[in-house]
C-alpha cells in the first residue's frame, strides 16, 4: 500500500462523487450569471450570497437525496491551504504586475475598454487552466486538458472574430459555454440515476420507531 | 533494524480490513453502501470488520438517521490514522530488507 496506491484510492473516490453531473451543472449556472453580473454589478452581492451560503446546502440536499442512496456517502479531505512558497508569491507579484501595466496603458490611452472586452474571452480561458489541472490532479483523467485547452481556444477564436462586436464577445463566450456545461451535467446526472439504482440495505429494515 | 525487527499490526495486515482502513485513510468519512461498493466486501463481512476495526478504536461509527432510514458512517480515528502510517511503514521496511 504505497503512496501511489492511496492516491489512486483517493482519485477513485473523487470519481465516484464527480459522476453525478453536479459540478458541470454548478460550472454551466457559474457561467450563465457572469454576462448579467458583468452588465448589472449590483447582481454581486446577492450571487456572492447565494453562491457562498445556499449553494452548498442545496448540492448537499440534492446528493442526500439522489447520490447518496445510490453509490453511498463519502466525505472528501479538506483541503489544506497553500503554503507560501516562492512560486505563489510569483503568480501573485505576476498579477499585480499585469494589473498596475494594464491600468497603466488603459490611461495613456495606448489601449481602450474595447481592447478589454474582445480580450477578455482569452484571458477567461486561459483563467480556465485553473479548474482544468485541479480536476485533472483531483481525479487523475487526463481529459481534463481538454477542458482547458477547449475553453482557451474558443476563447481566443471568439477574441479573433472581428464579426462579433466587443461588448458581446465575452457574453456569446459565457453563454455559449454555460450552455454547454448545463446540458452535459444533465446528461450526466441521467445517466447516473439510471446506471445507479437506489441500493437497498439490510440497516433498511430497521425503522426509526 | 532486520525484518525480524518490524512489528506488523496484524489487524490492519488482513486484506479486507486493510481495504477499509486505506479507503478510510484518504477520505474524510464514508458510509457503508460507499464502502461496501469501493472495497468490494459484503454487508455482513463489512460489518464483522467494522466491529474489530471500532473494538481496537481505530474507526468510530456514527449511526444517524437519513429519510428517516439507519445509516452508518464510519471514520478513521487519530489512533487509526496513526496505526495505519505505522503500517505502512513496517511494510515498507519488511520489502527494503529483502535481498534484491
Amino acid at each position: 500500500m504505497n503512496e501511489q496506491n492511496l492516491l489512486e484510492i483517493e482519485q477513485k473516490s473523487f470519481r465516484e462523487l464527480m459522476q453525478d453531473g453536479s459540478t458541470e451543472t454548478l460550472l454551466g449556472l457559474v457561467l450563465l450569471v457572469f454576462p448579467a453580473i458583468m452588465a448589472e454589478s449590483s447582481f454581486i452581492p446577492f450571487f456572492v450570497v447565494f453562491y457562498i451560503i445556499f449553494m452548498p446546502h442545496l448540492i448537499e440536499g440534492f446528493r442526500k437525496r439522489y447520490v447518496y442512496p445510490r453509490i453511498g456517502y463519502v466525505k472528501l479531505k479538506e483541503e489544506e491551504p497553500p503554503k507560501l512558497s516562492l512560486g505563489i508569491a510569483m503568480v501573485v507579484l505576476l498579477i499585480f504586475v499585469s494589473v498596475i501595466v494594464l491600468l497603466y496603458t488603459l490611461s495613456i490611452g495606448l489601449i481602450d475598454r474595447d481592447f478589454i472586452w474582445r480580450w477578455l474571452p482569452t484571458v477567461f480561458g486561459f483563467i480556465m487552466w485553473g479548474p482544468s489541472l485541479y480536476l485533472k490532479e483531483k481525479t487523475g483523467q487526463n481529459r481534463f486538458y481538454l477542458f482547458g485547452a477547449m475553453m482557451t481556444v474558443t476563447g481566443i477564436v471568439i477574441s479573433l472574430t472581428a464579426s462579433i462586436p466587443a461588448g458581446i464577445a465575452m457574453t456569446i463566450y459565457m453563454v455559449g459555454w454555460g450552455l454547454f456545461f448545463l446540458f452535459l451535467g444533465l446528461v450526466r446526472f441521467l445517466l447516473f440515476i439510471r446506471k445507479y439504482p437506489v441500493l437497498d440495505t439490510p440497516e433498511d429494515d430497521i425503522g426509526e420507531y | 533494524m532486520s525484518t525480524d525487527d518490524v512489528e506488523i499490526d496484524k489487524l490492519i495486515h488482513e486484506p479486507a480490513r486493510l481495504k477499509i482502513m486505506a479507503q478510510l485513510y484518504v477520505v474524510e468519512e464514508a458510509d457503508f453502501i460507499f464502502l461496501m461498493r469501493q472495497t468490494g466486501l459484503t454487508w455482513g463481512n463489512l460489518s464483522s470488520h467494522m466491529s474489530k476495526l471500532e473494538g481496537a478504536k481505530y474507526i468510530e461509527v456514527r449511526k444517524e438517521f437519513l429519510d428517516k432510514k439507519p445509516h452508518t458512517i464510519l471514520k478513521l480515528t487519530p489512533k487509526g490514522r496513526n496505526a495505519f502510517r505505522k503500517y505502512r511503514t513496517a511494510i515498507d521496511q519488511v520489502f527494503k530488507d529483502l535481498p534484491t
